[in-house]
């Protein structure tokens, strides 16, 4: 063979090589939403969302806003269809086997973990999840105790595709803490992380078939998962840090002014809200003499009154006042979570991370035992909260007040107050 | 096996490039030496060197029958003074009044005593007079718009310059269009490309050098420098390529271009080309040497380097903060016109998981139904934009619009409604033909064009990985080019930092005080003014 035509072989095969990989986009099943359920026998049932192209509204289809799958697709803008086998990989491998097209799964962002799933352990889906290399580490994974496809079947609307509006509701909930990023990336570090306790979003279908976030479910090795709810989740926030743009309400807090301690008792019952602009979280551990492990855990938080429940001025005396009451509001809540993870030897607060950061000689020691240390643990909770001013302070009463006596304004840098102020 | 053999690889491919050169130069040699050898030249030369005869009416009959049949040659016999005066000159390269004027009129009144040339060249009041003792000087004289007097037994001619040739007067910038900034064009006659060099560079240092090229057209090929800026070893080695040129005619300075240019191969331009005469002169600062051809309303600049392409002579009309964004633009754009396609193609046909997920839904729904994979459809929609294009150019100016009106909108809307192509591949083509046009050299833009179907079936046989793989082999060959001895790339590879003032940005006129040191000068100093002070309140 002479030489050119060896060098035009070698180029065609190279331009060869391609079409193995070659794939056509409309001959694609794009996979946004996996629901995986255990059986009551054992087996893993797997319902994946697909999407209608033609039908979806982004693409210009007909299905509008109405979304919500069914078995027989028609013009809806995504459609669900359902394996059952031995293991979660064998599931998906089924869909070859039921549907034309390639099962696309690059850009799935939802997966659905039933209760039973999760209380047998889903460390075999982590492990399938991130090594499958078809997964993206971004997908949002979510636990419901009913049924993971009647979950992918509700309303989203004005969402079209179901998967992307349960994504939302939750990413909504995470621009204001960060204990509800649920993304594969961050489950599978706290699942690697000492405390092992990984934070899945916990979704159910309301009676209108719409989904609704209703907190976070804790999976702690080799026990059953704990559901906190919303309540309970405000006290993880604090404990977790840190938290953005979160409301507060609480009772109007009475001054100490006797004169308009009356008054003010009258009007007791009215409402207080505080928007905290932002919070930080540090944890301190600290090894006691006697072997019982201490956390100091202190919370500093800049707020501002969106609401005062009552008319009185909004003074100097007032802000500490609603300084003090956020406070103890705060402190009460993260108390109240704290107590019920010791109770349930959960450590959904992560505590164990930075007990190994501080001492990680003393770790090594106690992980073996580590729910039981976090449950003798002695947690000291404290939390500083600075009430500022909006800056929009156009006729109201701080107008009146001197200079001097105005609290700091809202501003970078500016959490506490000036010492020696009030 | 033995059919591929990595040892001798390296060697092998040496010897296939060497056998295609060596080929070609063979080839060219040997109709060169044809050519030399042939009998035309040869002829050619004899009759050039022939000394004019004794008499006149031989003179005349001589002219006739070398020139016949011309109908536009002219020839006049006068009696003055006792002897036979022929007057020969083409019609339509003379400007008869300055005829009449400047030679009918003095011979009329002309004496006995102005009976030979000598006496009769006191006489006459044309501009320019030389003299012509060969047929071959007669000719040139003559296709060069003078009129020819010959004396009667004196064997030698005068050649007078009335000459008027036909051609259009200065006009607007078609092809390099800016909104501010001068706005003359550059003509097909080289006196008056050199006049509006002139207007701009008003001393003696700039030089002209006029070669002759063409063995039939005699066509005035100039090469331009600035004496004391131009590098002389730059000047010289233009000047060496003109002078081995062998060729019948010169009809455009592309056709010099072509023999002069480094790497004839390459799909890049290594010489730059504008009709702007005030481009030329700031490049003649620069230290850059231009070649002009008579008939040709384009200057040739070399050295080149690639980012002379991506600069808009309005880039130095604006200001220079403005500048940066549009040739960033500009930038960008060159990189979008080639690889556009080609990034939809492989990220639609092998890594769909790059793309948004709203936007793999709005694509997938648009590919549903289309019978074409996305690389032919990509291949069919940018074939059919050129074919556009390029009825556009070749149609008259109102009905090349009308063209792509109607090919962009009606065949593009109809073929969306057939289902031959979907909407996306349309805005693609579509964008990558607005990133090509706001290149503002117009060979980087035929270099896009033709690149762009590479990388595209490049990204539909590999994907990614192939568009990787002809960007590498892109940048190597682009690194590998020189013009007339300047890196290609320069002053990005190999990098010079004091170059970098005129590339991606264009630094205010008080910092560039230097000329490119890539040219390398003999005078590196180009303006010595210090920066704007800041005004002074009045006290």
């Amino acid at each position: 063979m002479r030489p050119r035509w060896r060098w035009g072989l070698l180029g065609l095969m190279l331009m060869l090589a391609g079409c193995a990989d070659y794939t056509e986009v409309n001959d694609l099943n794009i996979v946004i939403g996996l629901g995986v359920d255990e059986t009551a026998q054992g087996q893993v049932h797997v319902t994946a969302e697909i999407v209608n192209p033609t039908s979806s509204p982004s693409a210009g289809g007909a299905a509008g806003g109405n979304s919500g799958g069914n078995q027989s697709g028609g013009s809806q803008a995504f459609l669900l269809r359902q394996t059952t086998a031995p293991t979660l990989e064998d599931a998906i491998a089924a869909f070859d086997q039921n549907l034309p097209h390639r099962l696309y799964l690059s850009h799935n962002t939802l997966v659905v973990f039933n209760h039973r799933c999760a209380e047998s352990g889903i460390d075999r889906a982590f492990d399938y999840l991130e090594r499958y290399r078809a997964f993206r580490r971004n997908q949002m994974m979510v636990i419901t105790q009913g049924s993971s496809a009647r979950l992918l079947q509700s309303r989203t609307d004005p969402e079209p595709l179901n998967a992307f509006g349960i994504r939302e509701l939750v990413e909504q909930a995470a621009q204001k803490s960060a204990v509800f990023r649920t993304e594969q990336l961050y489950v599978v570090k706290q699942h690697l992380s000492p405390a092992r306790t990984p934070l899945l979003a916990w979704m159910e279908v309301d009676a209108e078939n719409r989904p609704v976030l209703r907190g976070l479910a804790a999976l702690p090795p080799g026990r059953p998962p704990l559901y906190l709810p919303m309540a309970t989740v405000r006290g993880l926030m604090w404990l977790s840090g840190p938290t953005y743009n979160t409301l507060l309400t609480m009772p109007t807090p009475v001054g100490k002014d006797k004169a308009k301690n009356n008054a003010a008792r009258a009007q007791a019952e009215t409402i207080t809200a505080l928007r905290l602009l932002s919070t930080q979280t540090d944890i301190r551990a600290e090894v006691l003499r006697d072997g019982r492990l201490r956390f100091t855990i202190s919370l500093h938080g800049t707020a501002e009154v969106e609401r005062l429940g009552d008319s009185q001025p909004l003074d100097a005396k007032m802000y500490v006042t609603l300084s003090q009451a956020g406070a103890r509001q705060i402190e009460r809540e993260m108390r109240q979570t704290m107590a019920l993870l010791q109770a349930r030897h959960t450590d959904a607060a992560q505590l164990a991370t930075a007990f190994y950061r501080q001492h990680p000689a003393v770790w090594r020691r106690w992980q073996a035992a580590w729910p039981e240390v976090f449950a003798r643990a002695q947690v000291i909770i404290h939390a500083d909260l600075a009430v500022v001013r909006s800056g929009l302070t156009i006729h109201t009463e701080e107008l009146w007040q001197k200079e001097g006596q105005k609290p700091p304004r809202a501003a970078r840098g500016t959490a506490a107050p000036p010492p020696g102020l009030f | 096996m033995r059919w591929f053999s990595f040892r001798s690889r390296r060697n092998r491919r040496t010897a296939s490039f060497d056998a295609v050169w060596s080929g070609l130069r063979n080839l060219h040699q040997a109709r060169y030496r044809t050519a030399r050898a042939g009998t035309a030249p040869a002829q050619a030369e004899a009759w050039q060197e022939a000394p004019l005869p004794r008499r006149s009416r031989a003179f005349h009959q001589a002219l006739s029958e070398l020139w016949q049949p011309s109908h536009d040659l002219r020839l006049r016999t006068l009696h003055i003074g006792g002897r036979d005066i022929v007057v020969a000159w083409l019609n339509g390269l003379t400007d008869n009044e300055r005829l009449q004027a400047g030679v009918f009129d003095p011979l009329t009144h002309a004496d006995a005593y102005a009976s030979s040339p000598e006496a009769l060249a006191q006489r006459l009041t044309a501009t320019s007079i030389t003299y012509a003792r060969t047929m071959g000087e007669c000719s040139t004289a003559l296709v060069g718009g003078r009129a020819v007097v010959y004396v009667d037994r004196s064997g030698m001619a005068l050649c007078l310059d009335v000459n008027r040739p036909p051609g259009r007067s200065v006009d607007r910038a078609e092809n390099e269009p800016t909104v501010q900034g001068p706005q003359e064009a550059m003509v097909e006659s080289l006196d008056l490309n050199v006049a509006l060099l002139r207007k701009r560079l008003r001393t003696p240092r700039l030089k002209v050098e006029t070669h002759e090229l063409g063995t039939y057209s005699r066509t005035q090929v100039a090469i331009l420098y600035i004496e004391g800026v131009a590098k002389p070893a730059l000047v010289e080695e233009v000047r060496q390529r003109l002078q081995r040129i062998r060729t019948d005619i010169i009809t455009d300075i592309n056709h010099v271009r072509e023999h002069i240019t480094d790497a004839p191969f390459t799909l890049f331009p290594t010489t730059e080309e504008t009709e702007r005469p005030e481009r030329v002169a700031g490049n003649l600062m620069q230290g850059r040497v231009a070649v002009i051809a008579d008939g040709s309303p384009t200057a040739l600049l070399v050295p080149v380097t690639f980012f002379n392409f991506l600069l808009s002579p309005e880039d130095y009309y604006t200001q220079f903060t403005l500048a940066l964004p549009l040739r960033l633009i500009r930038h960008t754009m060159f990189w979008a016109a080639i690889l556009l396609p080609a990034l939809y193609v492989a990220v639609l046909s092998y890594n769909q998981d790059l793309i948004p997920t709203p936007l793999l839904i709005s694509v997938a729904a648009q590919h549903a139904g289309i019978p074409f994979p996305t690389v032919a459809e990509a291949l069919i929609m940018m074939f059919s934009f050129e074919a556009l294009r390029e009825a556009g150019t070749r149609l008259p100016r109102a009905v090349g619009q009308s063209v792509s009106i109607v090919g962009t909108l009606i065949i593009g809307d109809a073929a969306v409604r057939a289902g031959l192509v979907s909407p996306g591949m349309i805005i693609v083509i579509a964008a990558t033909g607005v990133a090509s046009f706001t290149l503002p050299g117009l060979g980087l833009v035929q270099t896009t064009r033709l690149l762009q179907f590479t990388f595209v079936l490049l990204a539909g046989f590999l994907g990614l990985y192939g568009i990787i793989l002809g960007l590498m082999f892109l940048l190597g060959h682009l690194v590998s080019i020189r013009s007339f001895g300047v890196p290609y790339t320069s002053p990005i590879a190999p990098f010079i930092w004091q170059d970098m003032k005129d590339v991606i940005i264009r630094a205010p006129w008080w910092v560039m005080r230097e000329r490119p040191r890539q040219y390398e000068t003999l005078d590196p100093v180009r303006s010595p003014s210090p920066p704007p002070a800041k005004t002074k309140e009045p006290r």
